[in-house]
């Protein structure tokens, strides 16, 4: 997917001012989400939860390579081609073969973030393959033409009547159609490409190393079609998606579940293994299996001490959910396929922190994610080193930097602090709103005023 | 700067700051530049240490019938995990502190954020305010959150007062309203 943040700024302020109605249904749904989530942990001791998941995840990526060693081995002995690509540019190669090995011109998909880093759509379609997104959200911004606002709930920044609008145009139900009949007439279009598609394309939630299995949660039914009707299925597996037990699976399909929607699991778990009928060990499903190992950019985050942590990542969707700044704009501000916090974090390491440094300084570093993230990844803290390390490369305005230093100058030197106090409160309102930053605060808000006597005055006074 | 502060202080058994965030920058950012914890074991919020320290919850009876929205501050809360204490001596105090469903969410302000990405910083404002329950009140124990949350609601034309913690307790101990 093509990276446009460098003008987070600009995008967030169209958001905001052209389109109202986004920030009000991000608002409504994501404060669902979090009241849900808060809910299904309610009963259950969810910091314990969350430093095993913590001590789980961080094992397998600090011993990734034996896990993906092991989990490739199974996938093998089952049947499964199993394929390695180091760059998006690979796994599109790797499609190029399976659609021209097999002739295939209908791809149905299940929902898959990678599929959406990695531009999968626009590549088959260049290779005149027909791609049909199944997940309802998916579906929506399919036909809208544009990417995912949330890992977990794509659509989230469209109304209901967004959706009635969109499908009576293009599906012609009934312009005031309930969301039943909505979701029908998806169901009626999609079910007959199900039955028509040639290669099933899923991505996977957790990759098990012991026993080679991938697991996928869904409510709509959408990912069991899509990985078991079409002869050939593909899953797309970012490499830091593995577990190391089989028994670690259970409980992380409930907590990402808890997490992402409040759901106590997802309304569907698919476990893909390999093959069905004489192929393979499974009594039905596709004749052919492929498993895509990703990378693009993993290992190089992985290798960074400072920001590894981010891999952690379960997508469960939550740090975007209780994020304030996220919910005034969602995901298409960050002008990438991750957004909010866990964005933030990720992008700069997975396409370079030269395309993506306005994401770090995203955040009014209020903490909320940390707190809520499932498997304790710092954001804050990994927030502050992308910062760093953007001002370092000279990214960020030099005009900041030097407000900064002279306010440091300032406030150490106590006499120069109180004379320019008292100046400050000299500078008349109109002079104010030209001076660089405080044009950018008064746009929207009115300056301090002044009180009659500094704190210093009244401290030297004598305040009782 | 760190330096130039930990000299100011070094003779003061407790340093007390009106501000969650600055506290929450001496205890966990302090001992990391400075290399040394003494500073931020001795450094407290104000009604951090009113309560916990000084253990004294009943400051004066000033604040009697007034209504009052508490915004807590993102640093003070969970960075400090100051939660109940600023509540705890505004109520002693004979003020109701009204429930406010947006209370813990943060005021946009941010420090550098409020002016590197204005539009969002305001619309976060805009939903603190929205939220507001009917008070003439909102006290916070944070400095930047006040002014980005009066600056927002001046432009509105929103007759509510901000106040800081510090104002509000000296206003609850002199008696005055």
């Amino acid at each position: 997917m093509e990276v446009r943040s460098r003008d987070y700024r600009e995008r967030a302020r169209h958001i905001i001012e052209d389109t109202p109605d986004v920030r009000e249904a991000v608002t409504a749904a994501t404060i669902t989400f979090v009241e849900n989530r808060s809910k299904a942990f309610a009963d259950l001791d969810a910091e314990a939860l969350s430093r095993w998941a913590e001590q789980v995840k961080s094992h397998a990526l600090t011993h990734l390579g034996d896990y993906l060693e092991e989990a490739e081995a199974r996938l093998v002995e089952r049947g499964v081609h199993v394929h390695w690509a180091e760059t998006a540019s690979d796994v599109h190669q790797i499609f190029k073969s399976i659609v021209r090995e097999n002739d295939v011109q209908k791809v149905v998909k299940a929902k898959s973030m990678l599929s959406e880093e990695l531009a999968l759509n626009p590549f088959l379609e260049s290779c005149g393959v027909e791609v049909f997104e199944t997940d309802l959200g998916e579906y929506i911004i399919q036909l809208l033409g544009e990417p995912p606002s949330h890992i977990v709930g794509p659509s989230i920044h469209k109304s209901l009547e967004d959706t009635r609008v969109l499908f009576h145009e293009r599906l012609g139900t009934p312009r005031d159609a309930s969301p039943e009949r909505l979701a029908a007439a998806a169901r009626d279009l999609l079910r007959g490409q199900f039955l028509t598609a040639d290669l099933g394309v899923s991505g996977g939630n957790f990759l098990v190393a012991e026993t080679g299995s991938i697991a996928l949660i869904e409510n709509e039914g959408n990912i069991r079609l899509s990985t078991s009707v079409p002869r050939i299925h593909v899953a797309l597996v970012g490499i830091e998606k593995v577990l190391p037990r089989w028994t670690d699976l259970p409980t992380f399909l409930q907590i990402t579940s808890k997490s992402a929607t409040g759901q106590p699991v997802g309304t569907f778990v698919s476990i893909i293994q390999g093959p069905g009928g004489a192929a393979g060990g499974e009594p039905d499903g596709p004749e052919e299996v492929h498993v895509v190992l990703v990378d693009n950019g993993r290992t190089r985050l992985l290798a960074d001490p400072e920001v590894w942590e981010a891999l952690r990542c379960v997508r469960c969707g939550a740090c975007l959910n209780i994020c304030p700044v996220y919910r005034q704009t969602g995901g298409h501000a960050y002008g990438y396929v991750y957004s909010g916090p866990i964005g933030a974090i990720t992008n700069p390491g997975l396409v370079g922190l030269e395309e993506t440094w306005p994401l770090p300084f995203a955040s009014t570093a209020c903490g909320a994610c940390k707190d809520v993230c499932l498997v304790r990844i710092p954001i804050p803290d990994l927030l502050h080193v992308w910062r760093r390390r953007a001002v370092e490369r000279g990214l960020t305005s030099p005009e900041e930097a030097s407000v900064l230093r002279l306010w440091a100058s300032a406030a150490t030197r106590a006499r120069l602090f109180g004379w320019a106090e008292n100046l400050a409160a000299l500078v008349p309102d109109w002079a104010l709103r030209r001076l660089p930053m405080l044009r950018e605060w008064t746009a929207g808000r009115e300056p301090p005023r002044a009180a009659g006597q500094t704190f210093r005055e009244r401290w030297d006074e004598g305040i009782e | 700067m760190a330096t130039h502060t930990a000299a100011v202080f070094a003779d003061s058994d407790y340093v007390v700051l009106p501000s969650g965030s600055c506290t929450a920058m001496l205890r966990h950012t302090y001992p990391r530049l400075l290399d040394s914890p003494e500073l931020a074991e001795r450094s407290y919020e104000l009604a951090e240490f009113i309560v916990d320290v000084l253990k004294v919850i009943e400051i004066g009876r000033g604040l009697e019938g007034r209504q009052i929205a508490y915004h807590h501050g993102c640093h003070a809360l969970r960075e400090l995990g100051v939660e109940q204490q600023p509540v705890r001596l505004l109520e002693s105090a004979g003020a109701r502190v009204v429930p406010w469903e947006m209370d813990q969410e943060c005021c946009g302000f941010g420090g550098l954020f409020s002016v590197k990405t204005p539009e969002v910083s305001v619309a976060m404002a805009d939903r603190k305010l929205d939220t507001l329950p009917d008070v003439q009140t909102v006290v916070s124990a944070d400095g930047g959150c006040l002014l980005q949350l009066e600056g927002r609601a001046r432009r509105r034309r929103m007759p509510i007062r901000f106040r800081s913690l510090a104002s509000t307790l000296w206003e609850a101990r002199r008696g005055s309203t």
